[in-house]
């Protein structure tokens, strides 16, 4: 009987050590807590940038402060996860600002458990009070000055496989749904730009319904636009943009 | 039958040898429900356990040796340690339950050995049995593939040595129990 005792043993100490490495790779319980907490930060900070290019776009300044995105700009009221407290925002050039707040971990130590969805470059931060520096992204920055849109409480324009006619430098907006299927213009490039949405994929069809890429394409080609609103969101802008080194 | 009908105590009219040499046993020398329960859970735990165990240790082979061909994303890499804590929680669920009724078992085996007709216990070995070696050969067959279409690599072998040990120290110990058994037939 004894021999059995020495192999439940020796099962014992391998399946300890297997746990015990198994934890190394996967992270303990209590720093997965804490990775929990870094991408719920890094991911608001991600939701805060997409309100703050969308304010930029409009009223072409960065907004004073996070309050002043109010409920057309940003749906929710971001506060840290761990502390409650609001995250800081600080203007530092025209274009630029910085977000801040109490990191539980180093973006690199990040990596060792759940995988951030975010890019880690742009979002390198170290433990403990730090600051993440952001710039209006160039298509925001590059985009002409536009007039405002409508309100989003305005009954929904688009329904979701309605077909618009988007001639550039305008903006279309649509509530709710899935696809945006816009007709192309004579002389017209597809830069785009879509805050708040998270775009599954684009396709231009042209007028024998052949996919063809973003650069092919001619006036009267089609573009659909497969999008999900992320949670909290209620509106997209598509912005199709001049090319001025046509 | 028994050797001397005489001393053995009238509920007990099926004993062998052994039991009635040892009724100071703690248990009875009969064969109940209650070990067939003990078998069934104890299989299930050694298949969650020696599963997940197995799970896991591709996941460490991945993490020091990972796959060469690039673009070809395992399932450890794609979910990172969401599926390795998943199989944590496996192997520290399942073990002690393994340990606890393998040991009870075994000890239960020695004195009352009239759990080795146990027909409960003679399905589930067989099954394991047989699960095993069709988990091995599966294994070997598509090794032998894999090395006929020259696509061989060293996470490869690391991993099948993974799935071998574990089911072919499964089958084998369960072959010397069915030797074991047969003594007692």
């Amino acid at each position: 009987m004894y021999k059995y005792y020495i192999f439940v043993g020796v099962l014992t100490v391998f399946v300890i050590s297997v746990v015990v490495f198994g934890f190394v790779i996967a992270g303990t319980p209590f720093s997965t807590r804490n990775t929990g907490f870094d991408n719920q930060r890094v991911s608001d900070f991600n939701n805060l940038r997409y309100s703050i290019e969308a304010y930029y776009q409009d009223n072409r300044k960065l907004p004073e402060s996070l309050g002043s995105l109010t409920n057309e700009y940003s749906n929710a009221i971001y506060n840290d996860p761990q502390s409650g407290k609001p995250y800081e925002y600080k203007i530092l050039t025209n274009t630029s600002y910085s977000l801040c707040t109490t990191f539980s971990l180093d973006s690199e130590d990040l990596e060792k458990g759940t995988p951030s969805y975010y890019p880690k470059q742009e979002n390198k931060h170290k433990k403990g009070y730090d600051c993440i520096t952001y710039k209006i992204s160039s298509p925001v920055l590059n985009s002409p000055t536009s007039t405002k849109l409508p309100s989003p409480t305005t009954a929904p324009a688009n329904l979701p496989g309605t077909t618009v006619t988007a001639s550039f430098d305008r903006k279309e907006s649509v509530d709710g749904g899935q696809y945006l299927y816009a007709t192309l213009q004579s002389g017209d490039t597809a830069s785009y730009y879509i805050p708040n949405v998270e775009i599954e994929n684009i396709i231009i069809i042209n007028k024998n319904g052949v996919k063809i890429f973003l650069d092919q394409f001619e006036s009267g080609d089609q573009i659909i636009i497969k999008y999900n609103l992320r949670a909290g969101d209620s509106r997209m802008y598509v912005n199709f943009l001049q090319n001025t080194s046509r | 039958m028994a050797e001397n009908p005489t001393t053995t105590t009238p509920n007990l009219p099926v004993s062998s040898p052994e039991s009635t040499k040892n009724p100071s046993g703690s248990t009875r020398p009969s064969t109940t429900m209650w070990d067939a329960f003990e078998h069934i859970l104890m299989f299930i735990s050694l298949y969650i356990l020696a599963t997940s165990l197995a799970l896991i240790l591709y996941t460490f082979v991945d993490k020091w040796v990972p796959a060469v061909r690039t673009g070809d994303y395992s399932y450890s890499s794609l979910f990172g340690g969401t599926l390795t804590r998943g199989y944590l929680a496996a192997i520290i669920v399942s073990y002690p339950f393994f340990a606890f009724l393998f040991l009870r078992i075994t000890k239960r085996t020695k004195t009352n050995p009239l759990i080795k007709n146990l027909k409960a216990r003679k399905s589930l070995i067989y099954f394991t049995l047989v699960v095993t070696f069709l988990i091995s050969i599966g294994n070997v067959i598509s090794a032998v593939y894999s090395f006929l279409n020259g696509n061989i690599s060293l996470n490869f072998v690391l991993k099948l040595l993974v799935t071998l040990s574990i089911s072919l120290l499964i089958f084998f110990y369960y072959v010397s129990q069915v030797k074991d058994d047969r003594k007692y037939v």
